[in-house]
């Protein structure tokens, strides 16, 4: 039945008469439709203008109601009519149909503000629920605000993370403080070869005293959790490697694997390096742990005084409940009074207490913590800009439908009718954008937690936020509802002739209008600038981190980890033995260049940090001032080589007779700080209880990803393997494929001792890139952000340039005519652009300033207010700026001087 | 000139009724029928022009048929009626008295109206 589309106006004028005819659901209604359409289609088909035949037409209300009286079933019901103040759910669809009908014919227009209003919802929709998962939600533990982490705070200022196990057992008698107090050994991460399946599996075990899962306020899902016997007494400990109890609580993920949910797992035997545990709990799905890795497997900690738990031994984690109704102050206050009671009757205490810290803060950490809110507010911005750019569109929108609004006012629409016709136009903008950004929003998130896992911690699934996305949408809408209702209520002031008799668009209020739009690109370029600028520096930033020299050479490096069961490797022999004959095995492959193997990877944070002693005058140990701190590596093989580690002299690792004796290798840092002008080569250090000769000098290796280095030691492991069961990386340097190489180790590992995992292969580089991953993810955020305002920006200062070019078509015109050159006008329009673009980088350049502040901490290497990244942020803006002035200053130049004068 | 309402009123669905006994007509047809062969005296708001053939078609006056017109589009004619026809003879008589009336009291010049 639809014919072909009549102009807009009159397509208005013939639902004015239906409207008014009152012929909704009946046939009369097409009927009548179709006679108009028919009558506007000849009369058009004549020749005869849209105007004319509108005019013509007279009164469409009129008509509408005669209409009505003539058409028997509508007759009657209209003889009552009166006029409604309120619509009808019908005429609303009619107006949102109408609407439809409109945006369809300026699809530019529809599309831009759709995709603009999706990214800004996108963004932030994407950014809030990161934010809210890692921020604000609480942990998944009963009573979260309870919880607190401790670390050990004492007068002294030498206490840390780490806890010592006497205080310990002390401290969780302090009833007026805490509820419970458990203990885990975060020390360093924990495996074990799980043998009881078909095929041995490397599994996460944490060891953890009684109390630790009652801390946290989670019961197990089946069985129990340990006892205090399993975990604190009778007895004395007896050393670190020989479990207390033979119990275990395990994963419900494990619990699901090896016994598929079977009840019966309670009760049943597990095989860790070759000891059996007990089953005797299961914790719940999802459970865990607040800090470290996750576990499988816990194992009871023993806790008893005696063996390596001792007063100068620190290397327990503490998480407790505080008491019903004790607050974090309250806490703080009574466990200092009852720390210095405690020190009378216990020196050895040093004055220690328990520093109390928000669990929730410890989990997050400030530095992630200020990353994500600086990367929120970044969003926010885009959010800004986004809506400063659909109300500026609206507003021009707005400008052009001046003519359109008239003739709806001419036709008989009121005020409030023409209200509901922008209104539903603009709702639908809203809820299409909103659409769109709700999925781009979805799709963010997914590719946020993709790109940086790590920044998101604690985060078992993360969903979408309601309460985000509401937020931000309602923002969007008000802002879009707000700023579009303006040219409705603008026109309710003007005299619909006027703006129909007048045929341009040069009435005061267009000129106000234009003030508004110039404003809002100012400030869309403002914020742009400073969010570009925020960019430049976190990527220099970023990039000075890559590019800084970390004393390795990552590059085709497999590292891979192998760990010994006690039962089959009881000594340092066997232990030594093994790793010699790998390195043989790997060292023979044709691909390797170098293998070794070290205790602890660089980059991966401090680790191991002992004291050793050097005084060749008193070389007893009696000098209490010649002891210096040092962390130490236990490496084996070429280890140096094979992680690229430069010697600086003496001989290399892999040169010398290790049977001779014993010795040490030190790193640049050392010899600063502890030799000084000495030859520190060939001097005797105590370390480790052993009167060791320093065979080499070794570069300086960064241990995290800012490249601060510490006095290092490296040990050898064929004279250390002793001490404990190392539990070594491998470190292999070869050519080629280094997946291919990590299957033929296996196999290579295999044929010495088949029940051996080759655990977490990857690259040096990955490792690397792991311990950037906060950096990497921050900088690419705000590259992305930047990028969405700047291209905002851009549109917004080129649709209001354009805008105006084709509104002043006319003065252009005449200015031409009257002799003015191409570049005159050219100049005109770049003048304007400058207006807006120069103010505008100011007011950015302003904000970057005061936002500078903020985001110090987390720069590396660059100052917030960097000269260079702002420089050049305000150089592109320039050249931004011109750029989009580039187009609508040629179309100046083109306007038709006879054409645009002869026109009305 | 435009003529009152009331005339108006009076005289535009004789006029159409007039038109239509000619020949049959479609909306645009006869919208610019009247304004041609009325001097444009009856060229009324077009607006009007629907109502007024819907009134007609109601009391029988007219009737209508959806054809193709020579434009190839689809159009609805409107034709008079016998009905019609008796009506508008009855209606000519009254005017034709009407205006004998109007000319005896010199209202109407007979013949020579400018």
């Amino acid at each position: 039945m639809t014919s072909a589309p009549l102009p807009p106006e009159i397509e208005e004028l013939i639902d004015v008469v239906l409207r008014a005819a009152d012929l909704e659901f009946t046939d009369g209604r097409r009927e009548v439709e179709q006679e108009l359409r028919a009558h506007f289609e000849d009369g058009l088909a004549k020749g005869v203008s849209a105007e004319t035949l509108i005019v013509r037409f007279g009164d469409p209300v009129e008509a509408g109601r005669r209409i009505a009286r003539t058409r028997p079933g509508a007759a009657a019901r209209n003889r009552g009519e009166r006029r409604r103040w309120w619509m009808s759910g019908r005429e609303w669809w009619d107006e949102v149909r109408r609407a439809a009908r409109r945006l369809t014919r300026a699809p530019g227009f529809a599309a831009v503000v759709i995709v603009t209003l999706a990214l800004g919802i996108g963004a932030n929709t994407a950014i809030f629920t990161v934010l809210d998962a890692v921020l604000l939600k609480d942990l998944p533990y009963a009573e979260p605000d309870r919880l607190v982490r401790i670390h050990e705070g004492n007068p002294e200022d030498v206490g840390g993370e780490y806890l010592r196990v006497p205080l310990i057992v002390a401290w969780r008698g302090w009833d007026e403080v805490f509820d419970e107090l458990g203990a885990l050994y975060t020390y360093r991460e924990m495996g074990a070869d799980l043998t009881s399946g078909d095929r041995p599996e490397r599994v996460h075990v944490l060891w953890v005293s009684a109390g630790y899962f009652e801390a946290l306020g989670i019961a197990p899902h089946r069985g129990r959790t340990f006892t205090e016997d399993e975990s604190y007494g009778p007895g004395e400990a007896t050393g670190r490697t020989e479990p207390i109890a033979h119990t275990a609580v395990i994963s419900h993920a494990l619990w699901a694997r090896i016994f598929e949910g079977s009840d019966d797992a309670l009760g049943r035997t597990i095989e860790l390096d070759g000891e059996s545990y007990e089953v005797v709990g299961v914790m719940p799905r999802g459970f865990k742990n607040p800090f470290g890795t996750d576990s499988d497997v816990w194992l009871p900690y023993d806790m008893r005084l005696g063996g390596s738990n001792h007063y100068r031994n620190w290397f327990l984690s503490g998480v407790a409940r505080l008491r019903d109704g004790v607050t974090l102050e309250q806490a703080r206050e009574r466990v200092r009074a009852i720390a210095e009671a405690h020190h009378d009757s216990e020196p050895e205490t040093f004055g220690a207490y328990p520093r109390l810290l928000p669990l929730h803060q410890e989990v997050v950490g400030p530095t992630r913590a200020r990353m994500l809110w600086i990367l929120a507010g970044a969003a926010g911005m885009v959010l800004l800009t986004a809506c400063l750019n659909v109300t500026n569109l609206l507003v021009a929108r707005g400008l052009s439908r001046d003519r359109d609004l008239a003739l709806r006012s001419a036709l008989g629409s009121g005020r409030a009718r023409l209200v509901v016709g922008i209104l539903a136009e603009n709702g639908l903008l809203a809820v299409a954008g909103g659409a769109a950004g709700l999925a781009l929003g979805v799709f963010g998130v997914k590719a946020l937690v993709a790109l940086a896992p790590g920044v998101v911690p604690m985060v078992t699934e993360i969903r979408m936020g309601g309460a985000v996305f509401g937020f931000t949408t309602a923002v969007t809408i008000g802002a879009l509802l707000l700023f579009g209702m303006t040219p409705a209520l603008r026109m309710s002031r003007t005299a619909p002739a006027e703006v129909l008799r007048s045929g341009d668009r040069t009435s005061t209020t267009g000129r106000a209008s234009r003030r508004v739009r110039d404003g809002l690109v100012i400030a869309q370029v403002g914020v742009a600038l400073a969010l570009v600028a925020g960019a430049a520096l976190f990527t220099r930033s970023f990039s000075s981190l890559v590019n800084l020299p970390l004393g390795l050479d990552p590059e085709g490096v497999l590292t891979f980890e192998v760990h010994l069961p006690e039962a089959r490797y009881p000594d340092g022999a066997a232990r030594h033995a093994f790793h010699e004959q790998l390195h043989d095995r790997i060292a023979a492959l044709p691909a390797v260049d170098e293998v070794g193997a070290v205790s602890w990877l660089p980059v991966k944070g401090r680790y191991h940090s002992w004291g050793f002693y050097w005084d060749p005058e008193n070389p007893d140990g009696s000098n209490d001032d010649a002891w210096y701190g040092t962390d130490v590596r236990v490496v084996a093989g070429d280890y140096l080589a094979a992680m690229g580690i430069d010697l600086l002299s003496g001989v290399g690792l892999g040169e010398v007779d290790l049977d001779a004796e014993p010795m040490v290798w030190i790193n640049r840092t050392v010899v600063d700080e502890v030799f000084g002008e000495d030859e520190a080569l060939g001097q005797q250090i105590v370390l480790a209880g052993d009167t060791r000769r320093v065979m080499g000098i070794v570069d300086d290796v960064a241990h995290d990803s800012r490249g601060s280095t510490t006095r290092k030691s490296y040990v050898p492991h064929a004279q250390f393997a002793g001490d404990r069961n190392w539990a070594l990386t491998q470190t292999v340097r070869a050519r080629g494929d280094l997946g291919q190489l990590t299957e033929q180790i296996r196999t290579e590992l295999g044929r010495i001792d088949g029940q051996l995992v080759l655990f977490e292969p990857r690259t040096a580089d990955a490792l690397l890139s792991s311990v950037r991953e906060q950096d990497r993810f921050a900088a690419l955020l705000m590259a992305c952000f930047a990028g969405l305002a700047l291209v905002l920006s851009l549109v917004g200062t080129y649709g209001v340039l354009a805008g105006s070019v084709a509104a002043r078509s006319r003065e252009i015109g005449i200015r031409m005519a009257l002799g003015a050159s191409t570049q005159e006008i050219r100049g005109m329009v770049l003048r304007y652009a400058a207006r807006l673009v120069v103010p505008g980088t100011i007011l950015g350049l302003a904000g970057a300033w005061v936002g500078a502040g903020w985001i110090r901490a987390l720069l590396f290497e660059v100052d917030a207010r960097d000269p260079l990244s702002l420089s050049a942020t305000v150089l592109l803006f320039l050249v931004i700026g011109l750029a989009s002035a580039w187009l609508p200053a040629r179309r100046a130049t083109r306007v038709d001087t006879v054409e645009v004068l002869t026109a009305e | 000139m435009t003529l009152e309402r009331e005339w108006m009123r009076g005289a535009a669905p004789l006029a159409v009724l007039t038109l239509l006994e000619r020949r049959e007509m479609y909306g645009y047809e006869l919208v610019e029928a009247l304004e041609r062969d009325s001097g444009g005296l009856l060229a009324m708001g077009q607006s009007t022009v629907y109502p007024l053939l819907y009134n007609l078609e109601a009391k029988g006056h007219v009737e209508a048929v959806t054809r193709a017109a020579p434009s190839g589009r689809k159009r609805k004619y409107y034709r008079a009626t016998a009905a019609g026809r008796k009506w508008l003879e009855a209606q000519r008589s009254q005017w034709a008295t009407l205006v004998a009336a109007m000319t005896s009291l010199g209202i109407a010049a007979d013949g020579d109206e400018a």
